[in-house]
């Protein structure tokens, strides 16, 4: 096989997985409120929070965390419009409004918020033509469809918005290689891809997709490294272990890629001193990339000691099951 | 963190670090109270723009200030000609920010937001943008996004970007972005031509991708936009097999349709039918559909499709339509000259997969019946030197072979007749896949494959009353769906071992006959008495 010029090696030896290293690593992260990373990434905070806690819940760590503290800032990240904020004193947003349901479902908490006043400020970012812009300054973009979509199921209030025209407008995402990108004409990426398929799993419309087309194209991300990229020709990253692998789980068609490779790549990405996931061997690791090693993990179904992940919600299953939902899969038959 | 490689550190350089990170902190930190001040008490000055121009330089990604700068622009008490001013800074601030940070979602939409907001947007310049940035990365997907942007907003017609396109690939075929932006401007310009300019079109754009698959072989982009291209492409929904016997119909349509567009019309009135798809779903490919009475002998029986009309032929109490053709392809010496040159590429490059993958494409298109061995022999080929996805090959193998059995029946079937049985035993098969076909089968003999991950595929047997899944290293029926007309199932020799599992599915069939010979179970105590409280008339084989 000639070397590929979007590719890497991996190191000669794969580490085992190091669960108390990453339980540490993300339970240490923020502890001390003025450390340089922590402080210079508030403005993604939810989002962050919402990483490292369903992280730690997957690895069974979720009781050692401050609840009580996390409640108490996503209470305070509410603002006027209904809609949550990344921090204090920033503005709101639907990727962020989504982060905190997300971490209130976990928690089991859903009363810490003003749930009437976030489905209205979910519908207020409906458009004519079924989109959804991510605040009211108007930028539209698939994500912040799947988060509408994700925000409103998880509070089971989807009927406030019109879902026949969201899925109209995902549709009209759709290109030339089955895949979905962030807006009409923009090129399949498998985050747009991820965001589209679950938006369509949650409302039930996956026979709307090419699953044999799409699926070809998602498991063609994977590499010679055993990782996955996100588009063609580009360098694999462990974050795309999750965006491809949910969608071809949601698609029926998980054993597409290759399992084994997959697995040593994600274990490559550990950093075997301090914890946690990079996106490629030897680059720093973060929060982000450390959930998204895990879901993979959980996903692929090992042997490690992790609880299962949901494909459509990036949460864990047990919580999906309390909350009574059921997102469709193709592998399933009624 | 995208791309930040960890390095090491001695002491001296970590505490140099330490203190111009405590530096940029305590700066970060003044400046935000700075902004978040001035922004409680309503005041949009000099200061302010100044304080967040400086910090998004820092960070782009502080969306909150965007908001802030865009509240000023909004809330301001500047004249007409400052206010067009401050517009042009932003300009110049977005582009700086983009220097650095070509991927910030907020700042591109920050440009779109401007050049929204300004009297006359100069679009030329925009596009002369765009074009430089795509120079210096031409994957960079935020700003193709913005190009098409800019494109609706100057009303440049796709014939013009199609050129633009061009020059993009002849510059370098190994790009993923432009060949997606040419597959989009092709089918906005395909919407207006009819099908003589789009086959002749894609003739050419045929000849275009083998070049650019040749000049680089590995590269993947251009295979994609091939395998588009030897896609076909209708527009029209057309009816490919339709079933009507006793009060119940069957028909599929090669793309998904509504039952807003299907009428059945008996001696030319649309008849009363309740329709419903398998998963419920508002449109499908396939319907199942209910009469109110059957139907007469003698009526003139017709389905209409989106505004075509396709008659049933009545016999045996049974009306039928059939569709038994492969599409007629229009380029057949082109597709046959580059099946030919890939066989060459093929010979200096052994290893190429999208040589082999692209070959299969072509002969399945070009003639699939006369191809089908040469077919199966490059799948084989493929879960060889593509390991990675040596299940997608043998899923692909499953689908073509189906479709061969299908075609084969009908080579044998009576005009006027469509067969209710086939015989899929032994064939390697590792998926059902998707075939409409099998929704019509009443008989349906699957065993010895390998479809224990598949059962939930089952489900498209709707019509099926005897089924044999034997020898299919089956380990447990929980994705076994519902089939309400089953009456014999086969399992012998599997792996089943769960008493309740065939509990559950003995409650949700009525079935006459069940065989569990060569299967675990078949050592339990429980399994017969079980079962006789549950089927107390079924035929059981257990030995």
């Amino acid at each position: 096989m000639p070397v590929l010029k979007h590719d890497i090696e991996l190191p000669a030896s794969v580490p085992e997985l190091l669960l108390e290293k990453h339980a540490n690593f993300l339970l240490s992260y923020g502890t001390d409120k003025d450390e340089y990373m922590y402080c210079m990434t508030e403005h993604m905070r939810m989002s962050g929070m919402y990483w490292g806690l369903t992280a730690l819940d997957l690895m069974g760590k979720l009781e050692q965390t401050n609840r009580n503290e996390v409640l108490e800032f996503i209470a305070q990240c509410q603002t006027e419009s209904g809609g949550i904020a990344a921090s204090l004193q920033h503005d709101p947003h639907i990727l962020y409004t989504l982060s905190a349901v997300q971490i209130l479902c976990i928690y089991n908490a859903l009363d810490t918020i003003d749930i009437e006043k976030v489905v209205k400020y979910v519908k207020e970012r409906q458009q004519p033509d079924g989109s959804f812009t991510g605040d009211i300054w108007g930028e539209i973009d698939m994500r912040f469809s799947f988060c509408a979509v994700a925000t409103l199921s998880l509070l089971n209030r989807l009927d406030v918005i019109d879902v026949e025209k969201a899925v109209e407008f995902v549709m009209k995402c759709m290109n030339f290689d089955g895949g979905f990108g962030s807006k009409p004409g923009a090129e399949s990426h498998a985050g747009m891809i991820y965001c589209s398929i679950g938006l369509l799993s949650i409302t039930g419309n996956l026979h709307l997709v090419d699953a044999d087309q799409l699926s070809w194209w998602l498991c063609e991300r994977q590499l010679p490294s055993g990782g996955l990229n996100g588009r063609p020709e580009k360098l694999p990253d462990v974050c795309y272990s999750w965006w491809v692998l949910s969608a071809l789980t949601i698609l029926g068609r998980l054993h597409w890629v290759n399992k084994e490779q997959l697995v040593k790549f994600v274990l490559a990405c550990q950093d075997t001193e301090s914890g946690g996931f990079s996106d490629r061997p030897g680059d720093i690791a973060d929060p982000f990339h450390t959930l998204f090693g895990l879901t993979a993990l959980s996903l692929l179904n090992t042997d490690y000691p992790l609880k299962k992940i949901n494909p459509t919600y990036c949460m864990p299953e047990y919580v999906i099951q309390r909350l009574h939902l059921k997102p469709a899969r193709l592998d399933q038959s009624n | 963190m995208h791309g930040r490689v960890k390095v090491r550190t001695t002491a001296e350089q970590e505490a140099l670090k330490k203190k111009e990170r405590a530096e940029k902190l305590s700066r970060y930190r003044i400046g935000m109270s700075i902004v978040f001040k001035k922004r409680k008490d309503k005041v949009y000055d000099d200061e302010l723009m100044m304080v967040t121009e400086r910090m998004v330089l820092q960070n782009p990604d502080i969306y909150t200030l965007w908001n802030i700068r865009r509240e000023a622009f909004i809330n301001n008490d500047w004249d007409e000609k400052l206010l067009e001013e401050f517009y042009q800074n932003e300009l110049r601030l977005t582009e700086n920010c983009l220097k650095q940070n070509p991927k910030s979602y907020w700042v591109w939409y920050q440009r779109i937001w401007i050049t929204n907001h300004l009297a006359e947007c100069n679009w030329k310049k925009e596009l002369m943008l765009c074009t430089k940035c795509l120079n210096l990365d031409d994957r960079n997907f935020h700003c193709w996004n913005y190009r098409e942007f800019v494109v609706q907003k100057a009303g440049i017609s796709p014939e013009e970007e199609f050129e633009f396109a061009t020059s993009k690939i002849l510059n370098n075929f190994s790009n993923y972005s432009s060949w997606h932006y040419r597959s989009l401007l092709l089918s906005k310009m395909f919407h207006n031509s009819d099908q003589n300019d789009i086959d002749e079109k894609k003739k050419q754009e045929l000849d275009l991708v083998m070049n650019a698959t040749f000049t680089d072989p590995n590269d993947s982009s251009a295979w994609f936009y091939q395998r588009w291209l030897l896609n076909t492409h209708e527009c029209l929904a057309t009816l490919s097999q339709a079933l009507i016997k006793s009060d119940n119909v069957i028909l599929f349509a090669n793309k998904n349709i509504s039952t807003e567009s299907i009428y059945l019309k008996v001696n030319n009135k649309n008849e009363n039918v309740q329709w419903k798809s398998l998963q419920q779903t508002k449109i499908s490919k396939l319907w199942f559909g209910k009469l109110k009475k059957q139907l007469n002998e003698i009526n003139n029986v017709q389905i209409e499709i989106e505004g075509t009309f396709y008659p049933l032929v009545c016999i045996n109490q049974k009306w039928i339509y059939k569709k038994r053709k492969y599409k007629f392809c229009s380029n057949k010496d082109q597709l046959l000259e580059q099946l030919s040159s890939y066989k060459q590429l093929i010979e200096m490059e052994p290893n190429n997969k999208w040589a082999y993958l692209t070959s299969i494409l072509l002969m399945r298109k070009i003639d699939f019946i006369k191809f089908y061995e040469n077919i199966l022999t490059n799948l084989n080929v493929l879960v060889n030197i593509d390991s990675l996805r040596s299940n997608y090959y043998k899923d692909l193998r499953s689908k073509y072979i189906i479709e061969y059995k299908i075609y084969e029946l009908w080579n044998i079937e009576e005009d006027q007749e469509i067969k209710t049985e086939i015989d899929l035993s032994g064939l390697n098969l590792t998926t059902l896949s998707n075939n409409e076909h099998f929704s019509f089968f009443e008989q349906i003999n699957l065993s010895a494959n390998y479809l224990s991950d598949s059962l939930h595929q089952l489900f498209i047997l709707q019509s099926c009353t005897k089924l044999s899944l034997s020898s299919n290293q089956v380990e447990n029926l929980k994705k076994f769906p519902t089939l309400q007309n089953l009456e014999v199932l086969l399992l012998r020799n599997n792996k089943l071992n769960n008493l309740e599992e065939i509990l559950q599915l003995l409650t949700r069939h009525k079935l006459k006959l069940l065989d569990l010979r060569e299967n675990p179970i078949c050592n339990t105590k429980e399994l017969q008495t079980g079962i006789a409280q549950i089927s107390p008339d079924l035929q059981l084989y257990i030995e």
